[in-house]
Formats: structure tokens, C-alpha cells, sequence
């Protein structure tokens, strides 16, 4: 039975499987390996995911969703026609999209998989992640950090011995930084820092607000229908400026046409506060992994927001160092989890190759420390693992009773960088019963265990008794139960996905009528008869009458968008 | 020491044997099924390193030969330590940029501005040192970080005492040096290299809060008085009989 490999992103996702020792990405049905994280419902309640569903953002922007992975390890759901999705759920229906693209390429059901996650995700975002494939029915093998994956399908490219790589991985929605060393076979995480509200999505938001700003639009007074249409065109236009000076943007809305020019120069200055965020990650790794720049072998880009030109010269100002990015930063962290797979199932071209990775973040208690008049004051934070050590690991700490006759130690587990738990993240709680005894006579052991997975636990011990208890981070805010997990899973199961070639059909229709939507007049015309046409192929039911409708149609439709009849 | 049993290995000054030996122990473990194995190896791996890294230092104290080291402070950091390995490193090549001079360059011009008691008032004349492309450089910033951050933390004032002094530099000012340094996220590291209540000082003005607030969190609210229950149901129920009355009409 085949490992998959799986890279779950905000934009896009992506699978692949280890195929004659090597890396073999999996198309899915339209023959793209990118398959857009997005899902929409149509008419009937049926679930549309993919490329289909991108192309309903503008005709039904109610009834379709994207960039859901931003909202993992929340309880923010969303509504899709009469159904409740929690981010999970959403997430589980594309990976339960990816398995059966991978299952008809392999001829097998499919039931494990290794997924890549960002490096800076938190406990709940990893649960969350792991959830999501449970629900459809995947066991997860290993979360891998998406900075690393990617490092993992470089060092296997070329593998020069003792090479210190920094790794900058900018996707849809996510940032992460890693230092990594690669000696003797072993690919060896030395830190990993990054924001995890930071990614191409937030450049795309940032100059529709410009955009609004310029031509005098209210956003609230926007209907979703021409928000979307001029996110869409905001965003071919960002990706434009990679190779032109300057853009032209034009869009028709319901009741007006917008225009806006945008320069690149106008770009860099609208961007600006989210290229000064790229830079506090970077510098803490580094400094983290006891590199400077020059200690570097190479830094290597890594997601499609990197691919804006912006970035690589912010890099190249920051370290001194001209960044490389040789395999498509789209496909690179799949080809790092298919590896990943590999190497779990340890096959035999790869049996000399290890790899170690860190935790993020800091993880501790709150204690009350003393002050020097003699008080305690609560809320301070006492580290347990420290960031950036070597996974899997486990450490223990001691703390003791602070007032005479106390009967209960609260353990709050805590996530963060900050020395007062306030402004770290809460993971979970913890009443330990001690016997009564004098202030500082009682004390607690704490260990923590952080497993190569990224997932926490947590043991207490009282000394004087030997009684433990053991905490799995179940935040209440987040966690699902037993039985929302039952429910959850019959639901999913009961979505039927596209046989794959009613999925080709649906993606042409759905992008044929967004080319209506943005067409105007003759042209407009032009692709309504041609949708009828192509509708009147289908009717037939001749498998070869459809084949050549489809593939007719698909080519007309790319000369109708090469043409830019639109602008 | 222990570490070169676990790393079968004779005791060595080469990072590189160091190194080749961990590799091979390592991929004998399969560290998902024996968690355990692979700690005691990566600790007797980052314990040998650290011997020859601070083996100068571990000699001058002659009898310490079975120095055992917390992996923590393989990864702790301090200030004076980037300080030298940035200075020990290949700066002698002419090719490799050499942070200090700029960095002594911005922390000139920020002493003079203080001394300007009317200029060091207004946050646009601070802006316009730190708005230089110099500081893009990563180098120059971190150390600028800690430079900076003493700088300020010794002006604005505070004792370990908690006493009060006049501040010299206003808030606005640290609220956009912070902007520029992200202190507020380096609190932990911040405090293992200076003194709490400089720390404080700092944080108090970046985010209004020392910290000393939490001492009352346990307080609870104070309950409102009986009477304004009694008048706030009685405006409620005579509401309601009105409603009625203009119902059943």
C-alpha cells in the first residue's frame, strides 16, 4: 500500500507518491498537479472542489470558500448553502479530493499519508491539520514543516557535504524560516521562525484596499460578486508587475467600470509594511542557528509569492546574497513530503538519509515568581523546551507550593516568546492535588514531551506522593468530541465527489461562465454559444462526441483569455 | 565525560569527527519508535560540541573535566556572544562586510540627538537616523537591537526600586524604536541579558503594562450595590405592566 505525500497550502495543494525511486507529483482530473484550495456548493447541495470552484468565486461568492487554511485551529465556520463547515472539514474535503486523484492514478485505496504543515503552525493548527485527515478516513504518518520538506527535496538534488542552507518559504498564507545543515546524510533543522499571518493572499489584500482608497470604492457598500471580481483582477495584475513596469486595471463592476494604474514603484510603497514583517523571522533564525549571512551556503526560495521580484530584492538587501530558487516553488514542499514518505517506509535509495527537526516555539507554565519585597506575582512565564531545540525531546522541570497549606497547583501550559503568559498562547490546564504542607515543602514535577509530529504532552508528578497525571493539549475552544467527530465523519462520507470526467465538464462550464461574467458584448455572445454547443455535445452521450467537445471548447476558451478581450 | 561513551568515540578537539559519528549512531535509531535513544544521543552530540567549541574556557578552570552542559544553553544566547562571533569571524576577507562601523555610525548620531534636549523630544528626528538603508542589513540591526534597547532602558528613568525618575525620551518615541526593533517579541531573550526592571521600564512604555497589574487579578469585580438591583427591576416590571395594559386595550 503507497505512502502518499500531501502538501495542504492556503492557495493551492498539491499530492504526489515515491514512484521508481523518485518523486512523481499526481495530476488531478484536468491534468494540472495544482489543485486550488477552494470549495463551492452548487444548486443541487452538491460539493464542487478545485479548479471548478475557483472559477465560481465571482458568479457565487457566497456559496464558495477559500483561503480556509488561515482559519484552522479556530472555530470560525462558515456556511455553505444550507451546510455548517468548520475550517477542518473544509480542509478534509480537499485532502478527500487529493486521495481520490491519487487512488485512480494508482489503481489502489489509499490510507496514510504524510502532510506538510508550516513550521510556525502552533499545537492547535497541527491538531486541527491531523483532524482533518481523519475525518475522511487518512492516517496521518508525520506532519512535516513545509520550510523543511522543501530543504529535504534540495539537499537530495544536490547533495554537497556541510552546506548551512536558509530556507524562506512565502506561500498564500503562511511565512516560515528555517536554517538548516546538511553533513554526513543528516539534513539537520537548526531553527525555524515565521509568521503565520503573512503570505501572498495579505499582498493581494493590501492593494485592493490601495485600489479602494484610489478610485473612492467603499468595501462595505461592495457586493461580494465585484469584490471577488476585483480581487481576481488585483491579483492577475500583482502577478503581472513580476514582468512589467506597469499595469493597466480594469474591471466591470454591477453598476460602474473601475479603473486603476499601477505602477511598479506604487507596488513596492504599498507593500512596504509586509516586506518590513519578512524581516524580524529572518534575523531570529539566524541569530537562533549562531549564523550570520555570510556563514551561508545558499537561501533558497520557496512558495509562489516568492516569485514576486519585490521579495528577492528585499532578500538580496538583507543577507547580501542573490537567492536561489531551482525547482518550481509551487511543487517543492510535495516533492520534500513525498521524500518524507520514503524515507518513512525507508526505501532503499534512500536508507542514508536522516533527518532532524526543531520545535518553533517555546513551551512552558505560569508561575508566580517572587519579587524582591517578599510577594509573588502571578502571569510570569517559565520556559520547559525551548525554541528551536531538537525534536523529539523531553524535559522536566520543577515547582514548588507558594503559600503555607495550599491543597491544589494549577499547571496552565502556555505557548510563546513573551516572559509574561498573557501574551502567549493558552494550550490547557492541569489541577494537581498536593498534600498540605508548609510553603516550598510541596513540589510538582512537570514533563514535557514534544514528539516529532509537533504535538505536545504533558506529565505531572507530585514528589512526595508519586501520583501523575497526564495531559494530551485538548484546547476547550477548539477540540471537537467524540461524538461532533462521528457526526463530522458521517457527514463528509456522505459527500460524493465527481466522477473525474463530469469533474472536467463542471471545471469548463464553470470556467466558461466566469469569462461571461468578465466579457462584455460581442464577445459575451460568443461564449454563450459556445457554452450551447458544447451542452448539446454532452446530450448526446457519446463518449467520443464529449471528448472532442471538451477538449474543443477548452481551446477557445484559452484563446478567448490569451487574447485579453477582457481589458 | 559521558557524551564520548554514548558517541563511541575517544575523546577528540574535530568537530568533524564529532560530527561523522553522531551521523552514524543516528541513523542506527529510529527515533519515532525510541524517543528516548535519540535524547541521549542528541544530548551527548550537542555536549560535545559545546567541549571543543568552549574548550579555551573549560581548560582555564583545570579540574572541571567532567563538565556536564544543560542542552538548554546550546541554545540560549546572549548578547556578548553574537558580538564575538561576529567579530571572530572571517572579517579579516575584504570581501565580507563588517557590521560594526555602521552600527557605531547610528548609535553616534543617536547619542548626539540626545543631547539636543529640544530635538530628542520629536519622533521625526529619531526616524530620520533609523530610516537609513543600513539598517535593511540584518547584521546591523541585530546588534542595534541591544544597543538601542540599553540606551533606552537606562534613560527612561527606572530603579529596581520601582522609583520614579523623569523619563527623557518619550513614549511615542519607544513605541517606534520598538516598531523598528520588535522588542516586544524578543522579551525572553531581552531578559536573559539585562535586569528585570529595565525590561519592565521598556515593555511599560511600549504596551502600558509592567506586568505588576497581574497581582490583582484574582480581585474580583466589586458586586453593584442592592438598591440599584431593586430600582433597575422595578423600572423593567412597570415597563412590562404598561405593555400589558396597552395590550389587552
Amino acid at each position: 500500500m503507497a505512502l502518499i505525500g500531501i502538501d495542504l497550502g492556503t492557495t493551492n495543494s498539491l499530492v504526489g507518491v515515491w514512484h521508481k525511486d523518485a518523486v512523481k507529483l499526481i495530476p488531478n482530473a484536468h491534468g494540472e498537479i495544482l489543485t486550488p484550495s477552494v470549495i463551492s456548493i452548487d444548486e443541487h447541495n452538491n460539493v464542487i472542489i478545485g479548479k471548478a470552484a475557483k472559477d465560481r468565486l465571482i458568479k457565487h461568492p457566497d456559496n464558495t470558500v477559500s483561503a480556509f487554511k488561515r482559519r484552522m485551529g479556530t472555530q470560525a465556520s462558515c456556511t455553505l448553502g444550507k451546510q455548517k463547515f468548520r475550517p477542518e472539514e473544509l480542509s478534509a474535503l480537499v485532502l478527500k479530493q487529493l486521495k481520490y486523484d491519487a487512488e485512480s492514478f494508482l489503481g489502489e485505496t489509499i490510507s496514510e499519508a504524510v502532510i506538510s504543515v508550516p513550521a510556525y503552525f502552533n499545537d492547535m493548527q497541527r491538531n486541527a491539520t491531523k483532524r482533518s485527515a481523519e475525518l475522511i478516513g487518512l492516517k496521518v504518518e508525520r506532519l512535516i514543516n513545509e520550510p523543511t520538506a522543501a530543504a529535504i527535496a534540495y539537499g537530495l538534488h544536490d547533495r554537497a557535504d556541510d552546506c548551512h542552507y536558509l530556507i524562506l518559504d512565502l506561500g498564500g498564507g503562511t511565512f516560515d524560516v528555517s536554517v538548516l545543515e546538511f553533513f554526513e546524510g543528516v539534513m539537520e533543522v537548526h531553527a525555524s521562525a515565521g509568521d503565520n499571518f503573512l503570505g501572498g493572499e495579505d499582498f493581494t489584500t493590501l492593494l485592493c484596499k490601495a485600489c479602494f482608497e484610489a478610485c473612492g470604492i467603499n468595501e462595505k457598500k461592495l457586493s461580494s460578486r465585484d469584490n471577488e471580481l476585483i480581487r481576481k483582477t488585483i491579483e492577475q495584475a500583482k502577478k503581472d508587475l513580476g514582468s512589467k513596469s506597469e499595469v493597466n486595471i480594469a474591471a466591470n463592476l454591477s453598476k460602474s467600470k473601475l479603473e486603476w494604474k499601477l505602477t511598479k514603484g506604487d507596488f513596492e510603497s504599498i507593500v512596504e509594511p509586509l516586506l518590513q514583517k519578512l524581516k524580524h523571522p529572518i534575523e531570529r533564525a539566524l541569530r537562533d542557528a549562531k549564523l550570520k549571512p555570510s556563514d551561508l551556503d545558499e537561501v533558497i526560495l520557496v512558495g509562489g509569492a516568492t516569485r514576486m521580484p519585490v521579495i528577492r530584492s528585499l532578500v538580496s538587501k538583507i543577507i547580501r546574497r542573490i537567492p536561489v530558487s531551482t525547482i518550481n516553488p509551487d511543487e517543492v514542499v510535495c516533492h520534500g513530503a513525498v521524500i518524507q514518505s520514503a524515507l518513512l517506509e525507508k526505501h532503499e535509495a534512500l536508507k542514508d538519509v536522516v533527518l532532524t527537526d526543531v520545535s518553533p516555539y517555546t513551551m512552558g507554565i505560569e508561575i508566580a515568581s517572587s519579587r524582591n519585597n517578599g510577594n509573588y506575582e502571578a502571569g510570569h512565564f517559565m520556559p520547559i523546551i525551548e525554541r528551536n531545540s531538537v525534536v523529539p525531546i523531553s524535559r522536566v522541570d520543577r515547582v514548588n507550593t507558594v503559600q503555607n497549606g495550599q491543597m491544589e497547583l494549577s499547571v496552565e501550559v502556555f505557548q510563546g516568546e513573551s516572559r509574561l503568559v498573557k501574551n502567549n498562547i493558552f494550550l490547557g490546564r492541569l489541577n494537581v492535588k498536593v498534600p498540605k504542607n508548609k510553603a516550598g515543602e510541596e513540589c510538582v514535577d512537570i514533563r514535557f514531551t514534544y514528539d516529532a509530529n509537533g504535538i505536545l504532552e504533558v506529565i505531572t508528578k507530585v514528589v512526595s506522593t508519586g501520583d501523575e497525571q497526564n495531559l494530551l493539549i485538548e484546547n476547550s475552544a477548539v477540540h471537537m468530541s467524540k461524538e461532533q467527530i462521528r457526526e463530522s465523519f458521517k457527514k463528509l462520507s456522505s459527500i460524493k465527489l465527481h466522477p473525474r470526467e463530469e469533474a472536467q465538464n463542471l471545471a469548463l462550464f464553470s470556467r466558461a461562465e466566469r469569462l461571461y461574467e468578465e466579457a462584455l458584448g460581442e464577445s459575451r455572445n460568443y461564449i454563450a454559444h459556445i457554452i450551447g454547443q458544447f451542452e448539446n455535445a454532452l446530450d448526446t452521450q457519446d463518449h467520443d462526441v464529449a471528448n472532442q467537445a471538451r477538449k474543443d471548447l477548452d481551446k477557445v476558451l484559452d484563446e478567448i483569455e490569451g487574447e485579453g478581450v477582457l481589458s | 565525560m559521558k557524551c564520548w561513551s554514548i558517541l563511541e568515540l575517544s575523546q577528540t578537539d574535530d568537530k568533524k569527527t564529532i560530527k561523522r559519528a553522531y551521523a552514524k549512531k543516528l541513523k542506527l535509531i529510529d527515533s519515532q519508535a525510541d524517543p528516548e535513544a535519540f535524547q541521549r544521543l542528541r544530548e551527548a552530540y550537542e555536549q560535545a560540541v559545546y567541549y571543543v567549541e568552549n574548550q579555551a574556557e573549560l581548560q582555564l578552570d583545570g579540574t572541571q573535566t567532567d563538565y556536564e552542559v544543560e542542552s538548554k544553553s546550546e541554545i540560549s544566547f546572549s548578547h556578548a556572544e553574537i558580538e564575538q562571533n561576529i567579530k571572530e569571524g572571517p572579517g579579516q576577507q575584504d570581501d565580507v562586510f563588517d557590521p560594526y562601523p555602521s552600527a557605531q555610525d547610528i548609535m553616534g548620531k543617536v547619542a548626539d540627538l540626545y543631547e539636543d534636549t529640544e530635538a530628542r523630544n520629536k519622533p521625526e528626528a529619531w526616524r530620520a537616523i533609523f530610516e537609513d538603508q543600513v539598517l535593511l542589513d540584518i547584521e546591523v540591526l541585530s546588534i542595534l537591537r541591544y544597543w538601542i534597547f540599553e540606551f533606552v532602558a537606562e534613560r527612561l528613568g527606572a530603579t529596581d526600586w520601582g522609583e520614579a525618575a523623569p523619563k527623557t525620551i518619550n513614549r511615542e518615541t519607544v513605541r517606534y524604536l520598538n516598531q523598528v526593533f520588535t522588542w516586544d517579541q524578543e522579551q525572553l531573550s531581552l531578559s536573559e541579558c539585562y535586569p528585570h526592571h529595565l525590561v519592565s521600564a521598556v515593555m511599560y512604555e511600549i504596551d502600558g503594562n509592567k506586568g505588576m497589574l497581574e497581582l490583582n487579578r484574582n480581585v474580583e469585580k466589586e458586586k453593584r450595590p442592592i438598591w440599584m438591583m431593586v430600582v433597575g427591576w422595578v423600572v423593567v416590571l412597570s415597563c412590562l405592566a404598561k405593555l400589558f395594559a396597552a395590550i389587552s386595550k
